[in-house]
């Protein structure tokens, strides 16, 4: 299930809302309360995930089931038996390693050996499942809290509900276990609490509003921007922007509408998403973009491999092989390798370079590291390195402007306007959407500053109605396919 | 920023005004009703077919309906009143698949409107697996219960019902507005095409040579579909032909669409899979099979834009013979069309032996 659908939003919203609140009605002691809302959030997490394809149940609940046995396990032998707990602890890094790899990577790596070897073993094009990667990092990350002792394993209640709560199940953010768990234990939280509940509103519509209207309004042009078979200069830079423009309103409104539903239920999911735009360099960028995951990937791969503290070259190669990682991550193919490297080459380069980048002007940093990114952002997108070349051709093609191939950007099939209305739209919903990511609050600082007053009000009806008159065109996140 | 209002009344009125604006949309559509969901009549806009089409099939009053391709579009729904006393509607869709075409005769048949049924049936609609269907769901069926989806719609809202206003508030500024949007405010010419182009020889011939691979219905029946005749009966069990007159016909091409399948090796078994449709539906009383492709015009390019699209000149023809019932196609026929195809193939090439040159 998707949250910008009408089924999510006037259907299973809803009725998971009502029961929880009713529950409050039903059972007063407040241990069994909690432990009921939390049994009734953990089923309805397994509908929305299932939603569309049961087929993924049995994989994240055998995936659940085997981490937190082994967990478990690990705790146990920790004192008496410590070789048999790290058996515990590698079987767990093999065996989410394994599940990702067959899922995920195993097409990838065959079609890699048919290629070197020209063998031809036969893909198996699995259906990935919804968020596999999101859920599979979020377990390896509470397995090695235990093994270091950092974290101790509770009921088999309080581990589903950390992996399962809907919000951030499918696309994050990625929690920790010990900013979770308190709270669901926590039994203050279990009544109804009309603050947390008007500003969890307002968050999830301002998400809904980034996602249904603005994302998968930019994902017409990407998507026809990148099915040409050439692309002059005009089209070529406003498919690039656009898609960066998308990618972030997308996952951003994913988390909005994540932290939003999170405080509808009085849990605090943290933000993912800090203005990564206004960032003056790389290393910036990505401590204001995917928050989560950088935390992430700083606390289980750059910091274990040395982090900043065996010197220069140790640092420029930790921070060059976390940024491989976080490319490869983001899915199974030679482009996302590239765009995670260079990625990585930038912040890595960054830091030796940090007092003569502090001459430049803010305000050139700022202009260069987002066009960089829009680069940076294409190669991510495209399906293969031939579209890849399609795009950059275009993007250096300055002897070939032809703006009215704008109109097969904004082309959707339903009615064809004239180029000299395409152009207009097209240029002045981008030169609008950049002045949001570069001067206007974002959704932390707008969600800081909400009160409940007549403007908030009509802001926050206008995000809803506009929205849903955008649903029947609804698409999938495109994080879901991380 | 200032409170004023504690966050239980903010919650209640934006239920309360939420609900009232989703509300009023809802009234909105249903009364403007931009896809002719609820009630279908001429002099508004239709500017999209997929979302018109299906309204117009389930609303308006009428007996007959042409369903197909863009080969049926330029038909004159006024010969048929003329010809054949019926009144007639088009629903056709550029490029149709099986699964369209079924689904448009399933609607008709629901709809109650429907006495007769002229079906054009293009070589991939037997052939190809039925798959693609683009009409919005929604719109194909009586349900109220999935409105909604029309009602709080994208294309309703922020494609439709904009340009709908600004093309009448144009026409009360008395703005003159480009030929085809008066078109699209006439029911019977839904789809016409023919005044945005020339038939002649010279621009087939043109067109011709700079395809890749000729017209969209030149197709290897045998090769490019899996199993054409399995395909073929799936097309036929998702209509219910025992009900209505039905008339299939097979669309005049022109024979250089022929002789471009004769050179790619498709020729033969399209020509089989028209004869094994012929032999599964002979069985219907109520069905009855125009084949036009044997026809001597198709030798003459003058009287398309391409391959295959012929000039309304040929629509009009079509349907003086659905009265006279020229061309109707029986299992003798099928031999002697098969050897005039053939036979128009030697004639074309005659009339424009640069053809062999051309590619």
């Amino acid at each position: 299930m998707v949250f910008s659908s009408y089924v999510f939003i006037f259907v299973f919203m809803p009725l998971v809302l009502l029961g929880f609140y009713l529950l409050p009605r039903l059972i007063s002691s407040g241990s069994r309360l909690r432990t009921a809302q939390n049994l009734l959030l953990i089923a309805a997490s397994l509908i929305f995930y299932g939603y569309y394809n049961v087929y993924y149940l049995f994989i994240i609940i055998a995936s659940i089931l085997v981490n937190y046995l082994l967990a478990l396990a690990m705790q146990c032998f920790d004192l008496s038996r410590p070789a048999l707990a790290k058996t515990c602890f590698i079987l767990g890094i093999l065996f989410n390693v394994f599940l990702i790899g067959y899922f995920k990577y195993y097409d990838f790596f065959i079609e890699n050996v048919n290629f070197i070897f020209r063998s031809s073993f036969a893909l198996k094009h699995l259906l990935l499942p919804l968020g596999i990667s999101f859920f599979t990092f979020q377990q390896l990350s509470f397995l090695v809290s235990v093994y270091k002792k950092d974290e101790k394993v509770e009921g088999f209640i309080s581990y589903c509900i950390f992996v399962l709560f809907f919000p951030q199940l499918v696309a994050g953010p990625i929690v920790l276990y010990s900013e979770m768990i308190p709270q669901f234990n926590d039994q203050s939280r279990s009544r109804f609490n009309a603050d947390n509940m008007a500003s969890g509103l307002y968050m999830f519509c301002i998400g809904l509003f980034k996602k249904a209207v603005i994302a998968d309004t930019l994902a017409l042009f990407v998507d026809n921007g990148f099915a040409q078979s050439s692309l002059g200069m005009a089209a070529a830079w406003s498919t690039s922007v656009s898609y960066a423009l998308q990618i972030y309103f997308d996952f951003s409104g994913y988390s909005d509408m994540a932290i939003g539903l999170g405080r509808m239920f009085n849990i605090d999911i943290p933000y993912n998403f800090l203005s990564p735009y206004k960032s003056e360099s790389f290393g910036e960028l990505w401590r204001r973009w995917h928050i989560t995951l950088g935390r992430a990937l700083s606390t289980y791969i750059y910091i274990p491999l040395g982090g900043s503290r065996k010197g220069a070259v140790r640092t420029f190669i930790n921070t060059f092989l976390t940024f491989f990682i976080s490319g490869l991550w983001h899915g199974a193919a030679w482009t996302f390798v590239l765009w995670g490297t260079i990625q990585g080459l930038f912040i890595a380069m960054e830091r030796p370079l940090r007092k003569q980048l502090a001459r430049i002007p803010r305000t050139l940093r700022v202009f260069t590291t987002f066009v960089i990114f829009v680069l940076l952002a294409t190669i991510f997108r495209a399906e293969n390195f031939t579209q890849v070349g399609t795009v950059f051709s275009g993007l250096v093609d300055f002897g070939n402007f032809n703006i009215s191939q704008i109109s097969a950007l904004v082309l959707d099939n339903s009615f064809d306007f004239p180029t000299a209305v395409d152009i207009v739209y097209l240029f002045s919903l981008l030169a609008a959407l950049l002045f949001v990511v570069f001067r206007c609050k974002n959704s932390k600082e707008m969600l800081e500053s909400f009160s409940c007053n007549g403007k908030t009000l009509a802001f926050t009806v206008f995000l809803f109605c506009f929205s849903v008159l955008h649903l029947s065109r609804e698409s999938i996140f495109i994080y879901f396919n991380f | 920023m200032k409170k004023n209002l504690s966050s239980a009344q903010w919650l209640r009125r934006f239920l309360a005004l939420a609900l009232a604006v989703l509300a009023v949309l809802a009234v909105l559509v249903y009364i403007i009703d931009p896809y002719y969901n609820y009630r279908a009549y001429d002099h508004r806009y239709k500017l999209d077919k997929i979302f018109s089409v299906p309204g117009v099939v389930k609303n308006y009053d009428y007996d007959a309906i042409v369903i197909g391709s863009s080969m049926t579009q330029n038909f004159d729904m006024d010969s048929f009143r003329e010809q054949l006393g019926q009144n007639p509607i088009k629903a056709t869709l550029g490029g149709i698949t099986g699964k369209e075409i079924s689904a448009l005769f399933n609607l008709a048949q629901g709809s109650g409107h429907a006495q007769t049924y002229y079906i054009c049936l293009d070589n991939s609609t037997l052939a190809a697996g039925s798959t693609e269907q683009r009409f919005p769901e929604y719109l194909m069926d009586f349900n109220m219960f999935n409105d909604y989806r029309y009602f709080w719609g994208y294309e309703a809202w922020m494609r439709f019902i904009p340009l709908n206003l600004a093309l009448v508030a144009a026409d009360k500024l008395g703005i003159e507005l480009p030929e085809r949007f008066n078109e699209a405010r006439s029911i019977d010419m839904m789809g016409e095409w023919a005044y945005l182009y020339e038939f002649n020889a010279d621009r087939v011939l043109r067109v011709y040579s700079e395809s890749d691979n000729g017209a969209a219905v030149n197709v290897d029946a045998t090769q490019a579909y899996g199993d054409p005749e399995a395909n073929c009966d799936a097309f036929l069990e998702s209509m219910d032909l025992s009900r209505g007159n039905i008339v299939f016909f097979f669309p005049p091409y022109s024979s250089l669409l022929w002789y471009d399948m004769e050179q790619d090796g498709s020729l033969d078994s399209t020509l089989a899979l028209k004869r094994y449709f012929l032999e599964k539906v002979s069985g219907y009383d109520n069905v009855k099979v125009f084949d036009f492709q044997g026809a001597e015009f198709t030798s003459d390019l003058d009287n398309y834009m391409d391959m295959s699209h012929y000039s309304p000149e040929i629509n009009d023809f079509m349907v003086s013979c659905f009265a006279s019932g020229e061309y109707l196609a029986s299992d003798e026929s099928m031999a002697e069309t098969e050897e005039q195809i053939r036979a128009n193939i030697q004639v074309l090439l005659s009339r424009y032996p640069e053809i062999e040159t051309l590619k």
